[in-house]
């Protein structure tokens, strides 16, 4: 009963004591700050990787024909455990032509309907009314809608009403350009899925001579797609299109070798690690920070024993027991680092939510937008990073106080009240 | 100690036993012996002390006697070599460190030379400290502290630091603090060592008072005659063991 109030009276007096707790604040902060804006960082790439991509993709690496039962396929893969949906697609390389410009990318024949429920297209794609991707006449002549990437847009000054003709070779090898109309864009949050256009999957296999064929089951999981068993769901994914091959075209056995299931890390496997890894090693940085607050912690206490030597013994002798004097330096150790808890989280919380405004105010640039591929700085508190310093820094005062706590505790009451 | 003085010790004993009531501290042949490098000093070697309800007893003897020595002994403080101390009839030889921590709060109060008050509390903190330390809280207690205040003529002081108090306030403070607990046992090491002679007659006059009102057992170390006189019986330490001095005799 006696600890708590006598711990705090010992140290309020004590400038030193609050230099601890203001040195812990700032270790604190610093540290969720920094956690915060590395995992805003892994979030925006993860988004990036992930973008407008299927959780997993099943792959062929060519076409062949009556090598695919598409829709039947894609319903025994939606069937899997863990998968919430599938969508066909097929993909080629195009030339795009614009009125005044040209490019390479990417043609992607998509069902629309089925990829804005399953997929993020609707997020990522503006305008968000798409009631034009279907065919509509257009002075007469007949064009299909597109949706093109962001890349493209900005680059080749686009807008939607614009025309564009894509120029690709049929399953017969010979040149088929194909004139669409632009109806709306996307962005890709990652350059290399904004150099494309999404058409209707339908007229993109008729006009390559494969009506009804695909190349591409774009798979998306349950839940949070960087869920742990990822993988487990990837390989029974690949066992089902792997029996389902074996029984309906059989004679396209050695197809079955390049049939590809990857998942969205795998294909973003060197970002992905290097992203994970990173955050890993601050993370570890950032704790060893913490061995200062054990240090400052162990050095100021083993300065107030120093200081309460005679205290200790009249505290003795009034009745107190080696482990309440145990107790009494625990519990300043602790409440140095709580004190410093008090003020750093919800300081910590308050600049993580405004980042962009104190670089505003300030007239830095810590991370130039341009380099960086972003508009503002990315920054995600998560509880369990908020949890972990918590008990990280109380640790910390703990572990900090115990040395000098026992020799305290263990000081001759005779020798503490002759102490000089 | 010699047989004259045991005899005498024994009858005064027994005869204060009938007046004043039971032994409230008894040590048995304590010994103690510290050692310093390669020097062994034995500082008790057979004492023997008997203080029963209601008396004070002065213990005297030269600078380094052993007279703290004992003192922190019949406190708990310290374990003999060998020997025994009884408090109100609970042997402590074999008792731990938090019982004998338990002891030394509910049966003990310390009166030192230099007072001891803590200086990061106030006068009514400094008081309320044994309470505190017996799992009693602040509101629980603060009458019987202000009450023991009010009886050393401090309860205006009550919000001051120990700093701000002269030698005679803060021993009085400490007289207050170590009978909070309504202690059986009140030991007193110098209490007037720091005083002017007025001031330590005066704190003296105090604890002689509040040890006999309240049918203490109080063992006073003093280096004044004139002090000890004033007690029931005196002692003198020598050569490690207790020899009686019959009261108002002979020092």
């Amino acid at each position: 009963m006696y600890v708590i109030p006598v711990a705090f009276r010992f140290l309020r007096k004590r400038p030193i004591s609050w230099m601890a707790a203001a040195i812990t604040m700032l270790i604190v902060i610093l540290y969720l700050l920094i956690i915060s804006v590395m995992e805003g960082f892994k979030a925006l790439h993860m988004d990036s990787l992930q973008s407008v991509q299927a959780h997993m993709t099943v792959q062929a690496g060519s076409i062949a024909r009556g090598m695919w039962h598409p829709e039947k396929w894609a319903a025994e893969v939606a069937g899997v455990e863990g998968v919430k949906g599938v969508t066909i697609g097929l993909e080629i390389p195009a030339i795009a032509i614009f009125d005044e410009s040209r490019t390479i990318g990417a043609l992607r024949g998509v069902d629309l309907d089925r990829e804005l429920a399953l997929g993020r297209m609707r997020e990522l794609i503006s305008p968000k009314d798409l009631s034009e991707f279907g065919v509509h006449d257009v002075g007469g002549k007949t064009l299909r809608g597109c949706i093109v990437g962001g890349m493209w847009k900005r680059r080749h000054n686009l807008k939607t009403g614009d025309h564009v003709t894509f120029l690709f070779t049929d399953e017969e090898g010979d040149p088929r350009p194909v004139a669409f109309r632009i109806v709306g864009f996307f962005e890709g949050k990652d350059p290399y899925y904004e150099n494309a256009a999404f058409v209707d999957r339908s007229f993109l296999a008729e006009k390559l001579g494969i009506p009804g064929q695909a190349k591409t089951l774009s798979v998306w999981v349950a839940g949070d797609p960087d869920r742990p068993d990822l993988d487990a769901i990837r390989s029974k994914v690949k066992g089902t299109v792997d029996a389902a091959m074996a029984r309906d075209v059989p004679h396209l056995k050695q197809l079955r070798e390049v049939l590809e299931v990857e998942t969205w890390r795998e294909k973003g496997d060197n970002w992905y690690q290097a992203i994970t890894r990173e955050n890993q090693i601050m993370r570890f940085i950032m704790g060893i920070f913490l061995v200062f607050v054990v240090i400052i912690i162990m050095l100021i206490l083993s300065r107030m024993v120093a200081e309460k030597v005679r205290d200790i013994g009249v505290l003795r002798a009034m009745g107190a027991t080696p482990r309440g004097i145990l107790a009494l330096f625990l519990v300043q150790g602790l409440c140095i680092t709580l004190a410093g808890l008090a003020v750093g989280l919800p300081l910590a919380v308050l600049l993580t939510r405004n980042l962009n405004e104190l670089e505003k105010a300030f007239q830095v640039n810590i991370f130039p937008k341009a380099a960086f591929l972003i508009e503002t700085i990315p920054s995600r508190l998560l509880p369990q990073d908020v949890a972990l310093i918590v008990v990280l820094t109380l640790g910390a005062g703990f572990l900090g106080a115990l040395y000098p706590a026992w020799k305290a505790s263990r000081l001759d009451p005779v020798e503490c009240l002759r102490h000089e | 100690m010699s047989n004259v003085g045991e005899r005498a010790e024994a009858a005064m004993a027994a005869n204060d036993a009938k007046r004043s009531g039971a032994a409230l501290l008894r040590a048995t042949e304590m010994r103690r012996t510290f050692i310093d490098g390669e020097r062994r000093l034995e500082v008790l070697k057979q004492a023997t002390l008997t203080v029963h309800a209601g008396e004070v007893v002065a213990l005297i003897g030269k600078s380094g006697s052993g007279k703290s020595t004992l003192l922190h002994l019949l406190g708990l403080l310290d374990r003999p070599d060998a020997g025994e101390v009884e408090l109100d009839a609970t042997p402590t030889a074999k008792l731990g460190e938090a019982e004998r921590a338990a002891l030394r709060n509910r049966l003990i109060g310390f009166i030192f030379q230099h007072y001891f008050l803590l200086p990061d509390f106030n006068v009514l903190e400094n008081v309320l400290m044994p309470a505190r330390l017996a799992g009693i809280s602040a509101a629980a207690a603060r009458g019987r502290a202000e009450e023991l205040l009010e009886a050393v003529d401090l309860k205006d002081r009550a919000r001051q630091r120990p700093l701000t108090l002269s030698g005679g306030e803060r021993q009085r403070v400490a007289i207050a603090r170590a009978l909070m607990q309504r202690p059986r046992v009140l030991l007193c090491d110098e209490p007037t060592g720091n005083l002017d002679p007025a001031t330590g007659t005066r704190i003296m006059a105090l604890i002689f008072e509040l040890a006999r009102r309240d049918g203490m057992a109080a063992a006073v170390v003093t280096h004044d005659p004139a002090l000890a006189e004033q007690a029931d019986r005196i002692l003198r330490l020598e050569s490690g063991t207790l020899q009686l001095q019959a009261k108002r005799t002979q020092v």
